[in-house]
């Protein structure tokens, strides 16, 4: 039994055929339970002393230290089964969340190398050279251009207005600043980067470039070609091609504009993990199961087909199909761009991810709304509620 | 004695859940909330107090409930009151029928009907917009911006729950004898004399009731907020409901939530307390 979510529990499904038939007697059963269930049902299980777990869990890599932290005995520690062997073969920042006090929970997934999915067919129209784009001030300035012929009814970016902060977060990651510091002893928000980072989309809010709504909002308005790009990780790649399939053709990809002239042009956010409860009778199996999926090349490179999430196993990143042009996005090798930078450290995300997330949201929504004052003060604020929150100190 | 001991019996179960079931957690949720569970902590502890006091999300999230109490709580009331006395209405035709359509809210799942309301009054895309732009009217951002988000959730709570007091006002005058607005009309009152005279003192007491269980509604709104605006944009319509959960089961921070969930018990208990209290007799 497998708990997981969306896409991820699709890709993990259509691996359970092949899987079943090369391993005769085995039975897998993928539970597709929605994010926030599969969270929330692992920690009353946790609570309750490991009870109703599945033998696999997925975990979000920026939640996944709340588990480790407070539950440390209802988790497997994976070196019993020998991941060490399997170390050299992720990037070495994907351990860090699935790591603590030497034990590893954890298996790597996949990881979020963040891209800028576009409407091509618009850009044309409107004489904008993706190619141009370098800089978060090239791709203002083309937005304007976009806008002044699309109208301002047409949005460059819609983003959640409260409960989420997924634009600025991944603004801020891009430039290697998170909530906390990279031990996770300190936060770290208050930073000129993010200062920054706030004014800039405060900015495209005033300009008009922005619109508010939620996710499924959000596809309604691509769906409508009222929204022009979408700011994600390659995850979102299947939303796009399965969500609008009439507008195959429309739509490109290219690298995050840089914050300044030459600099970073990704972001790694989110990307997940899958790990054993301690309450599993068949733990063995789970770890098969698991290294099946997640240690292998043709798996790996199987999800990112089906669901476009980007292996986080190294060997898997260096497949041809990688390079190999797609259909849907007007012949554009798009998984070449996506992975351009994908040993890029994330943000660390703590056991306190949760309410850090829940008071920058806010915070950040309300910045926006006007209604907590400048940016240096809306962070000062921010901070010192997660330290109310956390009791860690505020970095100096 | 023999049958009181009888009835004992019947009722162990229902005390064996009792308390299982209500007492158990309840004790148990005020210890958490004097316990600071994060991993370095030292057990007994004034932490969860101290940071409610001081913690912003907190007295915003009471100026979202007090808005909707001052606001939205009288404005349903009157309406429900006046669709009661028109439901007792002898001129009403098919008054089984309106009855039947303004409680038929209540009945709607909450889910269901707040995820309704998220499309018709989605900004782009909703029916509410689309027909005020055929109007070429101004189309709000009726769950973006503050202010509309705010009015959006009261008119939901609204239309879910006017019906509701309509029913139980309606109940209220039913109670009234007829007889003393029949002397009222033969001492010569008009029907706004006798409606505020006599209808609103003798709905003194229902009127009192449905306050009080709409003040307790409103403290706890959780479903509503959830599912329409997510308790934005920023904090704007952010509940103590909404902080309670996300601090319980997101942040899993079960300490803070239980001293949340007393805080708001209590202040729930003080507006029933203070509202029954009141005298319901006109002397």
């Amino acid at each position: 039994m497998v708990w997981s979510w969306d896409v991820a529990a699709e890709a993990l499904q259509a691996l359970v055929p092949a899987y079943e038939q090369s391993h005769p007697g085995r039975h897998v059963t993928v539970l597709n339970l929605g994010n926030g269930a599969v969270q929330q049902r692992a920690l009353a299980g946790c609570a309750a002393g490991g009870k109703h777990l599945p033998d696999l869990l997925t975990v979000q890599n920026n939640r996944a230290e709340l588990f480790w932290a407070r539950f440390p005995d209802q988790f497997r520690d994976l070196r019993e089964l020998g991941v060490e062997a399997l170390k050299p073969q992720f990037p070495s920042f994907a351990w860090t969340p699935l790591s603590r006090n030497d034990r590893i929970y954890g298996l790597p997934w996949d990881c979020g190398p963040v891209v800028m999915f576009y409407r091509r067919d618009r850009y044309a129209e409107a004489g904008v050279d993706p190619a141009a784009i370098h800089t978060w001030d090239d791709w203002e300035q083309a937005c304007q251009r976009l806008q002044s012929r699309y109208g301002g009814r047409t949005h460059m970016l819609v983003i959640p207005n409260g409960g989420e902060d997924t634009l600025f977060r991944t603004m801020l990651a891009q430039q290697g600043v998170g909530y906390f510091s990279a031990d996770g002893r300190a936060i770290t928000i208050n930073s000129p980067q993010a200062e920054s980072v706030m004014r800039r989309v405060r900015r495209w809010q005033q300009k008009g470039l922005l619109g508010f709504g939620g996710w499924s909002e959000e596809i309604e308005s691509l769906k409508a070609g009222q929204t022009l790009h979408a700011l994600y990780g390659g995850w979102y790649e299947p939303v796009i091609r399965t969500q609008l399939p009439e507008q195959s053709g429309c739509w490109g990809v290219y690298s995050m504009p840089s914050e300044t002239e030459g600099g970073r042009r990704s972001a790694n956010l989110g990307g997940s993990a899958l790990c054993i409860p301690a309450s599993s009778p068949r733990a063995q199996e789970a770890w098969k199961f698991m290294t099946y999926a997640l240690a292998s090349t043709s798996s790996q490179i199987s999800m990112l087909k089906q669901s476009g999430l980007v292996p986080a196993y190294l060997p898997a990143t260096r497949d041809p199909y990688l390079q190999q042009p797609q259909p849907f996005w007007g012949g554009q090798p798009i998984w070449n761009t996506v992975l351009r930078d994908v040993d890029q450290p994330m943000p660390r995300g703590t056991e306190y991810y949760q309410e850090a997330h829940h008071i920058a949201a806010t915070m950040f929504s309300e910045y926006l709304a006007g209604r907590a004052g400048s940016a240096a003060e809306c962070l000062a604020q921010t901070a010192e509620l997660m330290h109310q929150a956390t009791g860690l100190p505020l970095a100096r | 004695m023999r049958s009181s001991r009888a009835a004992y019996a019947f009722l162990l179960p229902y005390f064996g859940i009792f308390l299982l079931f209500w007492v158990g957690p309840t004790v148990q949720s005020l210890l958490l909330a004097f316990y600071d569970a994060r991993p370095e902590s030292t057990g007994f502890s004034l932490v969860h107090w101290r940071r409610l006091w001081n913690d912003p999300f907190v007295w915003r999230s009471l100026r979202v409930t007090w808005t909707i109490l001052l606001v939205q709580v009288p404005f349903m009331l009157t309406l429900a009151t006046l669709l009661a006395v028109a439901f007792s209405s002898r001129r009403l035709r098919l008054t089984g029928f309106h009855r039947f359509a303004f409680f038929a809210p209540v009945v709607v799942a909450e889910v269901a009907y707040s995820a309704v309301f998220r499309l018709l009054l989605n900004t782009d895309f909703g029916l509410v917009n689309a027909t005020l732009r055929r109007l070429g009217m101004p189309e709000p951002a009726w769950l973006d911006s503050a202010n509309w988000a705010m009015l959006s959730l009261a008119l939901v709570m609204t239309w879910r729950w006017t019906g509701y007091n309509a029913i139980l006002i309606l109940a209220g005058l039913n109670n009234i004898p007829r007889d003393i607005y029949e002397a009222a009309s033969l001492d010569g009152a008009g029907a706004w004399q006798q409606f505020r005279r006599l209808t609103l003192p003798h709905l003194r007491p229902v009127l009192l009731f449905c306050l009080t269980l709409s003040c307790v509604g409103t403290l706890q709104m959780f479903t509503e907020p959830y599912l329409l605006t997510g308790g934005g944009p920023g904090v704007s319509t952010f509940t103590l409901g909404l902080y309670l959960y996300h601090q319980g089961f997101v942040s899993f921070n079960f300490g803070y939530a239980s001293a949340l969930a007393y805080a708001l018990a209590l202040m729930a208990g003080l507006c029933a307390w203070l509202l029954l209290r009141t005298p319901t007799e006109e002397r």
